[in-house]
């Protein structure tokens, strides 16, 4: 999808579509810088404003499922309708070091302005935040569990069992007993992104991810396992929440 | 041979301590001791990069570490405690009662250090088998138990004592050239009882009974090792040889065919099973030979060295597989290597005795002295052992078995530009 095909739309213009997106979808401030920089990084040098890959790239990235991702998408959409000066402003800390400021006087590139808004679009709920950490554990934890659950799909009951033997031979005390049963339940959801349980410490998530291990250890074998784990590392290192969140802190 | 003896008498006299009292022959047998010792002691590098390099690279300086640190601490220990209660005036064939914390002339001190080095083997021959989950302290603490009360126990029953007021064992009429009993034995199953209380690595068993391979991370560095061992094992037998050194040749051509044979019979081995020629077997074929020609080195022929060896290098094959079939993991075949080669070994030397094969009566004593090797170790060892995990809580957590021994344990790691592992420098440690 592009939005702009003729290549006009100016930069900071470009930049509030983006800002107001996020705004309206991830209301964590530091997030919302981090996937705003993504979009400077990645995306601001394109010829072609092309909203669907910066949604597709903060989906990923955010773990959004597929509606959440729709909405993402309308939003951007939504904010190429409107006029520059009702679009928000970016925060001048916020601008590159080029260009310290977005409010001077919106001049189109080409011919003609952005239309004004064709309809009001109805308020739609808020997508659930993710906290930096939780972004990281979820990419971290996605192959892992992925090679899990490919091994004990061939041996039914076998991943309970294991998760069982987890738990008998976890500690005894309050906490590691709580973060075993949130293991647990979370295991019964397949591992899947959305279920994981509401743990932001990264303690907790640096337990969940050591028995993500030990069950890959013992499904899979510890070779196995400890090349996954260096490779589920090295791929959630690429995100952009990694500078603020090393997946090397879930090892 | 004379041009031998000046040169021997040229490094006695730069040798501290040795009196010139001495005759010549006594010289030279203090300086051949000390090359031996020194010789024993290069295998303590064998051991460390054997092990290392058949261990994970996330454990590769633990384990090197408690190679380094065992030998200071046996030592030490050793010297001060474990030597008395071998060599020491024998009470009733059981214990020396004398001679700690030696400190005599120069000749016999010769005697102490080579002695030591025989110790801290005996301590080093666990490392292997209890690595990439054992915890560090008490590691150290099992190593000072083992040369301060396995291994000089049964060694004062092997060695100890006079012809007059001898061991228990010697006083039967067992013999032991080097401590294909008293070192490998003691060694190899004292490593079984820790490995029996510590349990398997994590992942190293499916539910379904399947053993997983947890090779090592360089190969090339176990070779080497294996090398190192090769050529100290020439010392560690070879200070074995009487006064006179009239038996000095027959022991370190057996202990060499018994290495040469001891690779034979692990490649024929893996060929039989129809299984590829691995150069970790064949590695540890040569040192399963040569724990099997050490308790005979000195009383048998060359052509049983090499039936020794060869039968040495199929026991390293199929012993691991015993043990696996037990869910029992041994991470360098410490217990195949040096327990059931040094309990074949022994027993060969019954068998092969120079001018007096298989007579059952000294088969019999071989066999006691084997079994009796066996049972004190692996039941002092378990006990030990056991004790150590109640107090001091010997199996590393499995938090620290998934970051690497090295990290946990020493805050550095082996092969830093390759693993992403945080390092005490990234905490804000000194560095």
């Amino acid at each position: 999808m592009v939005a702009n095909d003729n290549g006009s739309m100016g930069l900071n213009y470009r930049r509030r579509v983006i800002y107001q997106a996020l705004q309206n979808t991830f209301s964590d401030p530091q997030q919302l810088r981090v996937y705003f920089e993504l979009w400077q990084r990645e995306h601001s040098q394109e010829t072609h404003f092309v909203v669907t890959r910066f949604a597709a790239a903060v989906a990923k990235v955010a773990g959004l499922d597929a509606e959440q991702k729709s909405l993402f998408q309308r939003r951007l959409f939504q904010g190429l309708t409107q006029p520059y000066e009702s679009l928000p402003r970016v925060p001048d800390a916020w601008m590159p070091a080029a260009n310290q400021t977005d409010d001077r006087p919106f001049v189109a590139e080409g011919s003609a302005a952005p239309a004004p808004a064709a309809a009001p679009v109805a308020p739609e709920p808020v997508a659930r935040i993710d906290s930096v950490e939780r972004i990281v554990f979820k990419a971290f934890a996605q192959p892992i569990a992925a090679a899990i659950l490919t091994k004990a799909d061939r041996h039914p009951g076998v991943l309970q069992q294991a998760v069982d033997d987890l738990g008998a031979s976890t500690g005894t005390d309050s906490r590691t007993q709580a973060l075993h049963r949130a293991f647990k339940q979370w295991s019964g959801e397949r591992f899947a992104s959305d279920a994981l349980p509401p743990l932001h410490a990264p303690e907790d998530l640096q337990h969940l991810a050591h028995q993500l291990y030990l069950l890959a250890a013992d499904l899979i074998g510890p070779m196995q396992a400890d090349r996954l784990l260096a490779q589920a590392a090295a791929e959630a290192e690429r995100l952009p929440e990694a500078a603020l969140f090393s997946p090397q802190m879930l090892l | 041979m004379a041009r031998w003896y000046r040169w021997g008498f040229a490094i006695a006299a730069l040798t501290p301590g040795v009196a010139w009292a001495q005759t010549t022959e006594q010289v030279v047998h203090s300086v051949w001791i000390a090359t031996c010792a020194g010789f024993v002691l290069m295998m303590q590098p064998g051991f460390a990069l054997l092990e290392s390099g058949f261990c994970r690279a996330k454990n590769s300086v633990n384990v090197i570490m408690k190679n380094f640190t065992d030998c200071a601490i046996a030592s030490l220990a050793y010297w001060a405690v474990g030597f008395g209660l071998m060599f020491g005036l024998n009470w009733n064939g059981v214990v020396g009662i004398s001679d700690f914390f030696p400190a005599g002339d120069g000749a016999s001190l010769v005697n102490v250090l080579y002695q030591t080095f025989f110790a801290a083997t005996a301590a080093t021959i666990i490392s292997g088998a209890v690595a990439e989950r054992i915890r560090f302290m008490p590691y150290l603490v099992g190593s000072v138990v083992v040369v301060c009360l396995i291994y000089p126990l049964y060694g004062a029953w092997v060695w100890g004592g006079t012809a007059e007021n001898a061991g228990w064992l010697r006083g039967l009429g067992f013999l032991d050239t080097a401590g294909g009993a008293a070192v490998h034995m003691i060694g190899g199953f004292t490593a079984l009882g820790a490995i029996v209380v510590l349990g398997p690595r994590l992942g190293r068993f499916s539910r379904t009974g399947e053993v997983r391979d947890i090779p090592g991370h360089n190969l090339p560095l176990a070779a080497l090792g294996a090398f190192l061992l090769w050529v100290g094992w020439l010392g560690f037998n070879g200070g074995a040889a009487d006064p006179d050194f009239n038996d000095l040749g027959v022991i370190v051509l057996n202990t060499h065919l018994g290495a040469a044979a001891g690779v034979l019979g692990a490649m024929l081995t893996l060929a039989f099973h129809r299984r590829p020629l691995l150069m970790s077997a064949v590695i540890n074929g040569a040192l399963g030979g040569l724990v099997s020609v050490t308790a005979g080195a000195k009383y048998i022929d060359p052509g049983f060295a090499v039936v020794a060896g060869l039968v040495g290098g199929m026991i390293v094959v199929v012993g691991p597989a015993l043990l696996q079939r037990l869910k029992i993991d041994d991470v360098v075949d410490a217990v195949s290597v040096h327990g059931f080669c040094g309990l074949w070994g022994t027993i060969a030397v019954g068998l092969f005795m120079r001018d007096d094969l298989f007579d059952p009566g000294r088969i019999a004593v071989q066999a006691l002295g084997a079994g009796v090797a066996a049972a004190w170790a692996f039941g002092i060892g378990w006990l030990v052992y056991k004790a150590l995990d109640a107090t001091m809580g010997l199996r590393a957590s499995t938090e620290h078995e998934q970051r690497g021994l090295d990290y946990t344990e020493h805050y550095e790691i082996g092969y830093g530009e390759f693993m992403a592992a945080r390092t005490h420098r990234d905490l804000g440690g000194e560095g």
